[in-house]
């Protein structure tokens, strides 16, 4: 329960740059995701708010307590792994009770605390159980015992359902995140998977090389990409990216695509970048509509594959072939009641758009 | 399971009898000598079929063996401890934490097992000399201990490697110092690697000779079993019927505990080189 | 700004103590641990190794206290090398590991290969084969000095005696006819050590991955094939491991030769160069000239050590 601040730090390991100028700040209470691939920095981020890394540079504020010079134990954080969440040695109950133990608690003050975390996790009926005897989910769950039981300033955690089946996975997001909302503490919580990060969050920062590459909540970062990056790393499928020539004729701003091909663009996006030669388009594929016949401002394509996912099917359209002749595609998202074939010839329409710099990949907000 | 016995079959089932009899005959032959009289054991050729006696173990309890294996009990299981206990903490500190020259040093612990021991042994003699350490309890613990040493460092570097980290830095985020968390994580998950280490210094400073050869006196205080097996020739020879008694008490928990650490055989001969 | 939830009953925040030093840091932990290793180590090695290395260019005998060492510089060092004598002790010592440690290799790789397949009482096999290694070297020896008995009451006589009276021979004087002596010695070295390489070998042979051989099955491929294009290449750096640490432990055998042939002989068929030295040192006590001797055979075997370790840091690089 305390906000955190971290002021621009930085960390190497050898000559690799980790982290870099990193500034972030993350409010009381709130649900923290930092999202990135592997590599990016999550976990270095994550270790060194433990006090597990040396910071190189930079100041870690807990509620503006320096916290930079002071070693893990002092923290009062809780770290739930990835993987090796348990010792193996101890029951589930020593398990819990570890973080406990150096504390000095009267014996009985420890066993109700685990009592009531384990009530809480429903997983009263496990405590004496060893490690090995467990299953995925219930490790996972004493291991998040283990880490609300001492009721610390901030809970971080390192992808820690990463390694559960696609089912168990979902179930524990949700009792992740419901938890936390109940406890009311402070948690960074670390993961490559996007679905985590946009399910779980109130904010999120997405990581790459060491650098934040945009903050903000899920729904922002969305559909707000603050550049390239970000915009072809949040989605499934992500938004589709291109370069693209802008020009204005009769009062409506045209994206060339590729060869003759253009397309109208929603006018108040596209005016910001109007100045500019050419920018990087970047659309989500459910703002792509496949239409059989011809429409108004539509482009003529071609069906090339398409997957029915049940639930949405994704079509991937063929633009023709650039410059390079390397073919241009497109992915969309229609309604699972749409058919299409493959060889097809359809009309797409193009809905909503955003639009980045061609240089600097990021996000064109003004003229 | 093959299903058709063949020739090849046949031949390979031969072949393995025939490698397990020419290791078992030699210790079968130590056994059965021992309780043999010293007549059969003489005879021109040797006996398959003989009286059984044990003359020979009551010979060896009229003689100074059994203090000589007391002394190789004593000298094995203390420097044992502390060549373990010592490594372990090096052992740790090697895994964990970034030591200048970590390599060379490594080596150089390792480079101080790999001289041949009467290489060693020479300037320890002086030393022991003049600090008379020679035919001591004491003299022989320090030279296995740090003989053992490097073997136990090598060895545990490799047992903590894997471990996990985590599991430690799980500790000192819960509020425990770098020690608490060495003696309450990391040790009871390297129990297993501590148990296969000891048995293997163990093993190695209750089979030495050289170093007891030369640091201790001929029916000296100190004087450890192999030496005095091998010292114990009366005027016409060995009596072979004593020796092998000797050496089969003295091989007995030998094989005891190689039969407990055969699963980390591999490693304990190798330095911990090959993993299995 | 704590919001209790309400299953916690209130409990008093514990975490919240603000200790800024918890025992030692980790750099004092890694002092503290690894001090008394090379505190030991440097009393015990190499305290006593600089000590040796001055008496090196001493004449000096240790027996003799009242012979005061007398300085000589590298007249020592110049005798040994100069003595045809000690090429005579190194070529023993190279025949020695030379054939001791190609037969180990040969027959522990054969024995693995003929291990590695399943069969009843494997593991009890396998175990009762590597004992030998585990025992005492000079006790084997003393026991082999029995089994090698020069008449036919020794046992290995009296198994060949079919043969012997075949070609009319006496029986083999082992270990006491300069012939026969290092044969003996190898003998003994290869019944001990050959479970070594079989445990190595078997290790490799046994992580070579079944689907290589049923793909080349598949293939029709021939046993000799898959001997050799698959079996030898997958355990060679095994192999190579196995014979390092192999002709490493030959080259400093001493007991074995100290017990089975009484110290080298007959006459010196059979001493090595770390016989030869202990003799120098514990026989003659030629203290001064022992150092020096010990060290040229320091240097040669740092030299092969750090060969060997460079090897075995590049394979567990590659593993």
């Amino acid at each position: 329960m305390a906000s955190v601040r971290l002021e621009s730090i930085t960390k190497c390991f050898d000559d690799k740059v980790a982290l870099s100028q990193l500034d972030l700040e993350i409010e009381d209470q709130e649900f923290f995701v930092l999202l990135g691939h592997t590599g990016a920095g999550k976990t270095t981020t994550l270790r060194c708010i433990a006090g597990l890394e040396k910071l190189d540079q930079g100041d870690i504020y807990f509620d503006n307590q320096p916290m930079t010079e002071l070693d893990p134990a002092s923290r009062d954080v809780a770290f739930v792994f990835q993987s090796h969440i348990l010792y193996p040695h101890l029951t589930a109950f020593e398990n819990m009770a570890f973080p406990l133990w150096p504390r000095k608690l009267p014996e009985i003050e420890v066993k109700r605390r685990v009592q009531d975390v384990a009530e809480m996790l429903h997983i009263e009926h496990l405590l004496w159980r060893k490690p090995a005897q467990l299953s995925g989910g219930e490790t996972q769950r004493v291991g998040l015992g283990r880490a609300m039981v001492r009721r610390p300033r901030v809970f971080l955690m390192d992808e820690p359902i990463s390694n559960l089946d696609a089912k168990l996975r979902a179930e524990m997001r949700t009792e992740i995140k419901w938890r936390q909302k109940q406890l009311g503490i402070t948690t960074l919580y670390v993961t490559h998977d996007q679905i985590e990060a946009m399910s779980m969050a109130d904010r999120v920062a997405i990581l790459d090389q060491g650098k934040i590459m945009q903050i903000g909540t899920p729904i922002e970062v969305y559909n707000q990409p603050a550049n390239i990056f970000v915009a072809g790393f949040i989605g499934n499928p992500s938004m589709n990216l291109m370069t693209c020539r802008l020009s204005e004729s009769n009062g409506e701003i045209y994206g060339q695509l590729i060869g003759h091909l253009q397309v109208a663009l929603p006018e108040t996006i596209a005016r910001k970048g109007i100045a500019r030669e050419e920018v990087w388009l970047g659309i989500h594929p459910e703002n792509l509509v496949i239409h059989p016949q011809e429409e108004d401002n539509t482009i003529v394509v071609e069906v090339h594959n398409y997957e029915a996912l049940g639930a949405e099917t994704i079509v991937d359209v063929n633009l023709g072939l650039d410059e390079t002749d390397q073919r241009v595609t497109m992915k969309c998202r229609i309604p699972p009641d749409q058919q299409v074939r493959v060889g097809q010839t359809v009309w797409l329409e193009l809905q909503a758009c955003s639009i980045f710099d061609r240089d600097t990949g990021q996000a064109i907000k003004s003229v | 399971m093959p299903t058709r016995r063949n020739f090849s079959y046949y031949l390979s089932r031969f072949s393995i009898l025939l490698v397990v009899l020419i290791y078992l005959i030699p210790i079968y032959w130590i056994i059965v000598t021992s309780l043999k009289y010293g007549s059969d054991i003489s005879a021109p050729f040797p006996k398959f079929f003989f009286k059984i006696t044990f003359e020979n173990y009551q010979k060896l309890f009229a003689s100074k063996y059994f203090s000589q294996l007391l002394n190789s009990i004593i000298i094995g299981f203390t420097s044992t401890i502390l060549a373990v206990g010592i490594g372990t903490l090096s052992a740790y500190a090697f895994s964990r934490f970034k030591i200048a020259g970590e390599d060379d040093l490594l080596f150089f612990i390792l480079s101080t097992r790999m001289l041949p021991p009467i290489v060693v042994v020479i300037p320890i003699y002086l030393m022991y000399t003049v600090l008379k350490l020679r035919d001591t309890h004491f003299g022989l613990i320090l030279l296995y201990t740090t003989f053992n040493l490097s073997f136990a460092v090598w060895l545990m570097k490799g047992f903590i490697d894997e471990i996990p980290k985590e599991y430690e830095d799980a500790a000192l985020v819960d509020g425990y110092t770098r020690f608490q968390a060495f003696i309450k994580v990391v040790l009871p998950q390297a129990s297993t690697g501590i148990a296969a280490t000891a048995v293997f210094c163990l093993i190695t400073a209750w089979n030495e000779f050289a170093f007891a050869l030369v640091l201790t006196e001929v029916g000296g205080k100190a004087v450890t079993a192999p030496p005095s097996i091998v010292s114990a020739t009366g005027k016409t020879g060995y009596d072979w019927g004593k020796v092998a008694a000797g050496t089969f008490i003295f091989l007995v928990p030998v094989a005891i505990f190689t039969f407990l650490v055969r699963k980390h055989l591999l490693r304990g001969v190798t330095f911990g080189a090959i993993k299995k | 700004m704590e919001t209790e939830p309400t299953e916690f009953n209130n409990p008093p925040r514990v975490g919240s103590f603000a200790r800024t030093s918890t025992g030692l840091s980790d750099y004092q932990v890694k002092m503290v641990f690894i001090m008394p290793t090379m505190i030991l180590l440097i009393l015990m090695n190499i305290f006593p190794l600089l000590w040796s290395l001055v008496l090196s260019f001493y004449k000096y005998r240790v027996n003799r206290p009242d012979l005061p060492p007398e300085f000589i510089g590298f007249k020592n060092y110049v005798r040994l090398l100069s003595d045809p004598d000690m090429w005579g002790y190194f070529q023993t010592t190279a025949y020695f590991v030379v054939t001791a440690v190609s037969a180990q290799f040969l027959i522990g790789f054969g024995v693995a290969l003929l291990l590695n397949r399943e069969f009843r009482y494997k593991g009890l096999v396998t175990t009762l084969i590597l004992l030998p290694m585990m025992l005492s070297p000079v006790i084997v020896g003393l026991f082999w000095r029995f089994l090698f008995k020069s008449d036919t009451s020794g046992l290995i006589n009296y198994f060949l005696l079919p043969l012997l009276n075949f070609v009319q021979a006496t029986p083999i004087p082992w270990t006491t006819d300069p012939k026969f002596a290092m044969v003996s010695i190898v003998i003994v070295d290869t019944w001990m050590w050959t479970p070594f390489m079989m445990l190595i070998s078997l290790a490799g042979l046994s992580a070579i991955p079944k689907y290589l051989y049923e793909a080349a099955d598949v293939d029709r491929a021939s046993n000799w094939f898959k001997f050799r294009w698959i079996t030898l290449p997958l355990v060679s750096p095994l192999l190579m491991i196995a014979i390092l640490f192999r002709t490493m432990d030959a080259f400093k055998m001493f007991d074995i030769v100290y017990v089975l042939t009484r110290e080298g002989g007959p006459g010196t068929a059979t001493e090595t160069v770390s016989m030869n030295l202990y003799k120098l040192a514990f026989r003659s006590f030629n203290t001064g000239k022992s150092c020096a001797m010990a060290y040229i055979l320091l240097i040669v075997i740092v030299a092969l050590s750090n060969i060997y370790v460079k090897y075995l840091n590049q394979l567990k690089r590659e593993a």
